[in-house]
């Protein structure tokens, strides 16, 4: 299930900025400086995967989704909560 | 009365100046180091360098003293000079930087910035609306321009680079931010024309009219200020 969602993270990331090397991301990295991403990109990260999970994410989470295995984490945890 | 940002814009296409790598901390070339994209390296080192220039000339100090710090939320800010308050923003080809005696926020978007964020994500209904009345053709151009206000209140109100848009409500040359315990503080915002190609957003904790020095000279008197908002 985790690697499952790291996919779905990751195709949100490249989504956003195609040019990135899915391969090449680490992902305990902030995306922001390893990915050369801005604020509007991350914003457009968030939004894709609150459509993709069906969750809203509310913007006081947004600090936990700075990196892939901050997203990973925070979206086993709304899914979770949400199938229980 | 009126709160001052000095302000200055950097174009970052061009090759980098020899010593620019020289002039950044331990931990700014470790960051820088750890950037991937070569092109990304050369922007976060030339706008480093072009703050710490700044923050040179304004505050009179020696380049060689100016400590920049980042904050857990992705802000800028000066341990040894914690009265002095910096911004800095780039796109792909330009930077800009700003030092204020008050918290201040800066950013920059090229005009031709495409995939906005969805409305609901971070306008009011307010926004929106007013937006949606625009004639098609000023519609681009307001989206990008109520963007870079935002960010750069955010940033004025040290929340970083994933800061809760919508609760930074934007009035004209004024903003409003509402926090979750309904703290409202005031902010002013002054849009900077620079070329048909960028937006220049520049906000402050303040609720006096902004008064921005562009392209403050190196080391000499302030130049006139010019800003769209101010008189």
């Amino acid at each position: 299930m985790t690697d499952d969602i790291r996919r779905l993270v990751i195709d949100a990331v490249l989504g956003v900025a195609p040019e990135v090397d899915a391969d090449a991301i680490a992902t305990d990295a902030d995306m922001q400086d390893e990915l050369d991403l801005d604020s509007m990109d991350m914003l457009n990260i968030i939004t894709a995967l609150s459509e993709q999970f069906e969750i809203d994410i509310p913007e006081r989470d947004y600090g936990r989704l700075r990196t892939v295995d901050g997203a990973v984490a925070y979206l086993i945890e709304r899914t979770g909560a949400l199938v229980q | 009365v009126t709160a001052e940002i000095a302000l200055r814009i950097v174009a970052l296409d061009g090759p980098p100046a020899d010593d620019d790598g020289d002039l950044l901390d331990a931990s700014e070339r470790r960051r820088a180091h750890n950037m991937r994209s070569a092109a990304a390296r050369t922007r976060f080192v030339r706008a480093r360098v072009a703050l710490r220039r700044l923050v040179a000339d304004v505050t009179r100090v020696d380049i060689s003293t100016v400590q920049i710090e980042t904050t857990p939320l992705g802000c800028p800010w000066l341990p040894r000079q914690p009265d002095i308050h910096v911004s800095v923003s780039h796109t792909t080809d330009l930077a800009v930087v700003a030092v204020a005696n008050s918290p201040v926020g800066i950013d920059v978007e090229r005009l031709d910035r495409e995939r906005l964020p969805p409305p609901q994500a971070w306008m009011t209904a307010s926004e929106q609306q007013t937006i949606d009345a625009l004639d098609a053709t000023e519609r681009p151009r307001a989206l990008i321009r109520l963007w870079t206000t935002k960010e750069a209140a955010a940033k004025a109100l040290g929340l970083g680079l994933l800061a809760p848009l919508k609760a930074v409500r934007v009035n004209g040359d004024r903003a409003t931010y509402v926090g979750a315990d309904e703290e409202r503080v005031a902010i002013s915002l002054c849009d900077l024309d620079v070329d048909d190609f960028h937006v220049v957003s520049a906000a402050m904790i303040s609720v006096a009219p902004l008064h921005v020095i562009r392209n403050l000279p190196d080391r000499s008197p302030s130049s006139p200020a010019t800003c769209s908002t101010t008189g």
